[in-house]
C-alpha cells in the first residue's frame, strides 16, 4: 500500500497506555482483594465466637438441615421433653449440647410445641458452633501459612485489526480512514475500557482515559485519498511485557 | 485502499506511537513496590500474503 501521505497519529499509543493502565489496575485489584480476604481470615481467627457477625441465617438454615434431617426446627413444631423413659426429640441435648428452657417449649394438644424463644436458642447454639468450627479452620491456616498469590511478571496480549474505512464527505472530503480496533474476544480477561482506573494521576491522565473510553479502543489512521475499494483488513498482535516492582 | 501489510514508513510510525506510549506508560503510572511495571511493547502485523510477520518491538526499563 502507499504510505504517501498518512498521518503520524496513529492513536495506537494511545490505545497502548489503556491496555496498559487496565492491566495495572486488573493486578492491584487482584492484590486488594487478596489481602481483604486474608483480613477476614485473620479477624475469624482473633474474634470473638460469641459475635458470630459473619454467620448468615442461610448458613444456619443448611446446618439446622445437616443435623436435624427428619426434624423442622420452627416455631409451633412439635418438641417432647426429655423424662424417664422418654428420649428428647429433636435431641437438642445429645446433638447441639442444648438444654432448652421451660419457656423454650410450650404446651399445645396434649404434647408441647417450641417456642419463638427456643427456637432462637436453637439457632444462636448453632451459630455459635459454626462460629467455633470457622474459627478453629482459620487458626489452623494462619498457623500453616496463608498463602499468598504474587505476580512477577506476565505477558498481555491484545489481537487487534487494521482496515480501511471510508470517511464522510463532509467532515473529512476526499480521504479514507484506515481503523485499528482492538478485538474484544482476544483476551476476555481484560476489564472493559470503562471500568474506573485506581492508578489515575492528574488532570491530564484522567481526561486521556475519559477520552479513550469515549473511543472504545478505536484507533485510526488518517491516509490520502485512494482507490475505494472494499474494505480489507489485517490481524496483528500487540504483546505488552510487565514485571513487578521488587524493590 | 487495501492494507495489506506494514511497510518501511508505516514501521516508523508504529514505531513512534508505541515510543511515545512508552513515555505516556512511565510518565502516568506510579512505579511503586508490588506494582507492575511494562518492560516491553511489541506490535507483530503479517506481510501481505507472504506469511512473514513485520515486528516493531520498544524496550522500556529494565528488570526493576
Amino acid at each position: 500500500m502507499s504510505t504517501h501521505g498518512i498521518h503520524v497519529n496513529l492513536g495506537l499509543g494511545e490505545f497502548v497506555v489503556q491496555l496498559v493502565r487496565e492491566t495495572v489496575d486488573s493486578l492491584v485489584g487482584a492484590q486488594i482483594e487478596q489481602e481483604r480476604r486474608s483480613q477476614e481470615i485473620l479477624a475469624t481467627a482473633t474474634s470473638d465466637p460469641a459475635s458470630q457477625l459473619s454467620i448468615r441465617e442461610e448458613d444456619i438454615d443448611r446446618e439446622l438441615l445437616a443435623r436435624f434431617p427428619e426434624d423442622e426446627i420452627v416455631i409451633g413444631a412439635k418438641y417432647v421433653r426429655a423424662d424417664v423413659g422418654v428420649a428428647e426429640a429433636p435431641a437438642f441435648a445429645a446433638r447441639l449440647g442444648l438444654t432448652l428452657a421451660d419457656q423454650d417449649s410450650i404446651p399445645k394438644l396434649g404434647g408441647r410445641v417450641l417456642s419463638k424463644t427456643g427456637v432462637e436458642h436453637v439457632r444462636a447454639r448453632i451459630r455459635e458452633l459454626l462460629a467455633q468450627s470457622a474459627q478453629l479452620a482459620a487458626r489452623r491456616l494462619i498457623e500453616r501459612g496463608v498463602p499468598r498469590v504474587e505476580v512477577t511478571a506476565g505477558r498481555i496480549v491484545a489481537k487487534i485489526a487494521l482496515h480501511a474505512v471510508e470517511l464522510d464527505e463532509e467532515s473529512s472530503p476526499a480521504v479514507e480512514r484506515l481503523q485499528l480496533d482492538a478485538d474484544p474476544q482476544a483476551n476476555p480477561n481484560l476489564p472493559a475500557p470503562t471500568r474506573p482506573t485506581l492508578l489515575a494521576r492528574g488532570d491530564a491522565a484522567r481526561a486521556l482515559s475519559d477520552r479513550l473510553a469515549e473511543e472504545r479502543r478505536s484507533l485510526r489512521i488518517i491516509a490520502a485519498p485512494g482507490e475505494k475499494r472494499p474494505a480489507e483488513q489485517v490481524w496483528g498482535e500487540l504483546e505488552l511485557t510487565f514485571r513487578t516492582v521488587t524493590s | 485502499m487495501r492494507l495489506r501489510s506494514v511497510d518501511a514508513a508505516m514501521h516508523r510510525v508504529l514505531a513512534e506511537e508505541l515510543r511515545a506510549a512508552g513515555q505516556t506508560v512511565s510518565a502516568t503510572l506510579p512505579r511503586l513496590r508490588g506494582l507492575p511495571t511494562v518492560t516491553a511493547i511489541e506490535l507483530r502485523i503479517p506481510r501481505g500474503d507472504t506469511g512473514t510477520v513485520d515486528t516493531v518491538r520498544i524496550d522500556l526499563r529494565g528488570d526493576p
